[in-house]
């Protein structure tokens, strides 16, 4: 028997809204983390002028702002690997949350 | 000595040329698509090239796959969910390939690898600007959207907000961005194609226009995605080839390379560090937020979210547009110091006045002749022409969906259209794009095109995407506020651009600029959120109480079909 959705209330189920405010952490968590050190970047170009001009080592010829190019697109995408795990997970739990009340809705 | 010193001299001169221009090229490169970027240097310094018979015949290949596509796909196009979305079957992974294509350019290839041979480290700001909008866009949209809309991201905004009114103001946005941005495409495809085939500028945009008009008219969304897949397939095969190439010259040693293109250059190392082009912070922070979150109000990247059929398809779109496009960039990084190298005084690419052949985005071209002779020159030219037909063909998608789902189903038939008069709509409202694309094309070609490929991304970054984000996510939105927002953003992205530099000096002729910077969306975008929250929240009409309440159900309907 295929399960139905039980109709959309205004008021959350709380395990439900759990699952939502968790998501929503997660996201804004997750797009704080990136905005941040893509900010970081312009400093580059001001107060932390000095420190991406210097030289990751004394022979090497890669300064830290090229450096810290290449970290931020690794990185992101890293970020974006964890996330796309973490939502997928989320989905599970809440399929099966959704399940649990629309079984309870049917019995209703 | 004398020698030496003529050939440092010339040296100094080919980079002053390029650097100087290199404002215009940076400018459109924010476009991030097509060859805008492209053609600010080309309206001086091109010279348009002998015909390139390998290029020729590898771009007729190219048209002929992608016409063959299109047939294909236009046995399966007869519905407007077909037409617009593809019926939502496309996988997560095609998916993130065509929004890949659609977005990767002829303008990142070639204008950032052009700003790397002239400026060295600062060409990769636009690179950056050019990835970070898609982590935001997996995190924030790729999921709500993808739940609440049906075809266009004005859907979206519609859905709890009083829905003529806001999606009027969405199609606005959204029309203005894909008329501007058809704008920026064209003139510089135009140009490009000018200089890479030796075709007359005229032609050039009339060939763009017809070959696209056939992909959307008959193959809609399916026909253009396999376009953007092939286009995303075929630049990655050309960039991995040439960075591969770049690295066996150099027994795949970076520092080797770094070394060398700071040797080679006339700026030494000041190439390899920040500050060759710009000293300004607050500069470099109004291209990187102009360009993430304009990314984040593109109306044809946002309609690509709802050719997958769920939420979780979306997301690993997302993902997967990220990694292509995060690839291509790193990449780029050898690429572009790969032309310090290699071009750099070559005689074999410089004119007798010690310009480099073509103008100074020709430095990538050159380079893949350097290393793979004319067939990899060929291929690259053929490549750089593909990148602009699958970005106008993702526009001229876009552009048919605002006009005939948003205008003509959503508000003047109240959402209740007769399917086949919708579809035949849409596919009238392509072939006139197609013949608007080609006037605006030969209307604006001496225009300066930097203000022209500004303007989409400013006005995303300013119209669309607050008013998207501010829906989806604040309970507290009204319409009212929402349609503040966007006039707001509107009027003062447009409004700094005019007192920018762009215009007020370059075309009014001015001295000085009354606002100093290219790129206004810094101040523009929080002028659009203040004006959105401060009417939303002082709005006491009857319709704010409603849009308020919807939101609870709005939330449900964004989380819940993946729940």
């Amino acid at each position: 028997m295929p399960v139905t959705s039980p109709p959309l209330s205004p008021a959350l189920a709380p395990v439900e809204r759990q699952i939502i405010r968790r998501r929503l952490q997660l996201r804004f968590g997750f797009s704080a983390i990136v905005c941040v050190l893509y900010g970081g970047f312009a400093l580059g170009y001001g107060p932390l002028r000095e420190l991406f001009a210097k030289t990751v080592t004394a022979t090497s010829p890669v300064v830290f702002a090229l450096a810290y190019f290449v970290f931020l697109i690794v990185l992101f995408l890293l970020l974006e690997f964890i996330y796309l795990r973490l939502a997928d997970k989320s989905t599970a739990i809440g399929r099966n949350t959704r399940a649990d009340e629309a079984a309870a809705y049917a019995d209703r | 000595m004398r020698i030496a010193k003529a050939r440092r001299f010339s040296l100094t001169r080919v980079s002053t040329t390029v650097a100087a221009r290199s404002m215009l090229l940076i400018l459109a490169s924010l476009v991030p698509a097509g060859a805008s970027l492209a053609a600010g240097a080309l309206d001086t310094e091109a010279t348009r090239q002998s015909l390139n018979p390998s290029a020729i015949t590898l771009f007729l290949l190219f048209v002929v796959a992608t016409l063959g596509i299109s047939y294909w796909a236009s046995k399966r196009t007869s519905t407007s969910s077909e037409f617009y979305t593809a019926g939502g079957n496309i996988t997560g992974l095609q998916n993130g390939a065509a929004i890949a294509g659609d977005f990767m350019s002829a303008a990142s290839f070639l204008g950032i690898s052009a700003l790397m041979f002239s400026a060295g480290f600062d060409g990769l700001i636009f690179g950056l600007g050019a990835f970070a909008g898609w982590p935001i866009l997996l995190f924030l949209l790729s999921e709500r959207v993808r739940n609440l809309g049906k075809f266009t991201f004005t859907d979206v905004v519609a859905q709890r907000l009083e829905k003529k009114r806001t999606r009027a103001i969405a199609v606005l946005g959204s029309i203005s961005v894909v008329v501007m941005y058809l704008i920026a495409q064209m003139v510089g495809a135009g140009k490009l194609i000018e200089l890479l085939f030796g075709l007359p500028y005229e032609i050039a945009v009339v060939v763009i226009s017809v070959l696209v008009i056939a992909y959307v008219a008959f193959g809609g969304m399916l026909a253009t995605t396999w376009v953007q897949i092939v286009k995303a397939v075929l630049l990655l095969l050309g960039i991995t080839i040439m960075a591969i190439l770049v690295l066996v010259s150099v027994d795949f040693n970076i520092e080797a390379l770094l070394s060398q293109a700071a040797t080679t250059h006339p700026k030494g190392t000041a190439i390899l560090q920040p500050g060759a082009l710009y000293d300004d912070p607050i500069q470099v922070a109004t291209i990187l937020v102009s360009m993430m979150f304009g990314i984040l109000g593109l109306p044809h990247i946002l309609m690509r979210l709802f050719t997958v059929p769920n939420a979780r398809e979306s997301r690993r779109s997302a993902f997967y547009a990220s990694l292509f496009i995060g690839y291509f960039y790193l990449l780029l990084v050898i690429v572009g110091f790969g032309a310090v190298v290699h071009v750099t005084g070559n005689p074999a690419y410089l004119t007798d006045t010690g310009a480099l052949i073509g103008g100074g985005n020709m430095a990538a071209i050159h380079l893949a002749h350097a290393l793979g002779g004319s067939l990899l020159m060929g291929f690259m030219s053929a490549v750089a022409f593909a990148t602009i037909l699958a970005v106008v063909a993702g526009l001229t998608v876009a552009g048919a969906a605002s006009i005939s789902h948003d205008l003509y189903a959503g508000i003047l038939c109240d959402d209740k259209p007769d399917a086949a008069t919708e579809i035949k709509l849409t596919r009238l409202v392509t072939v006139a794009l197609g013949v608007l694309a080609v006037a605006l094309g030969i209307v604006f070609q001496h225009q300066n095109i930097a203000i022209i490929a500004a303007l989409p991304m400013v006005v995303a970054a300013s119209v669309n995407f607050p008013v998207l984000i501010l829906s989806m996510y604040w309970d507290r939105m009204t319409t009212r506020g929402a349609i503040a927002g966007a006039a707001t953003g509107f009027v003062s992205s447009i409004g700094l651009m005019v007192l920018g530099p762009n215009v007020w000096v370059a075309i009014f002729g001015y001295q000085e600029a009354v606002f100093p910077y290219d790129y206004p969306a810094l101040f523009t975008m929080p002028a659009a959120f203040a004006a959105a929250w401060w009417v939303s929240v002082t709005d006491s009409s009857a319709r704010a109480s409603l849009d308020r309440q919807s939101f609870t159900d709005l939330l449900i309907r964004s989380e819940r079909e993946q729940l």
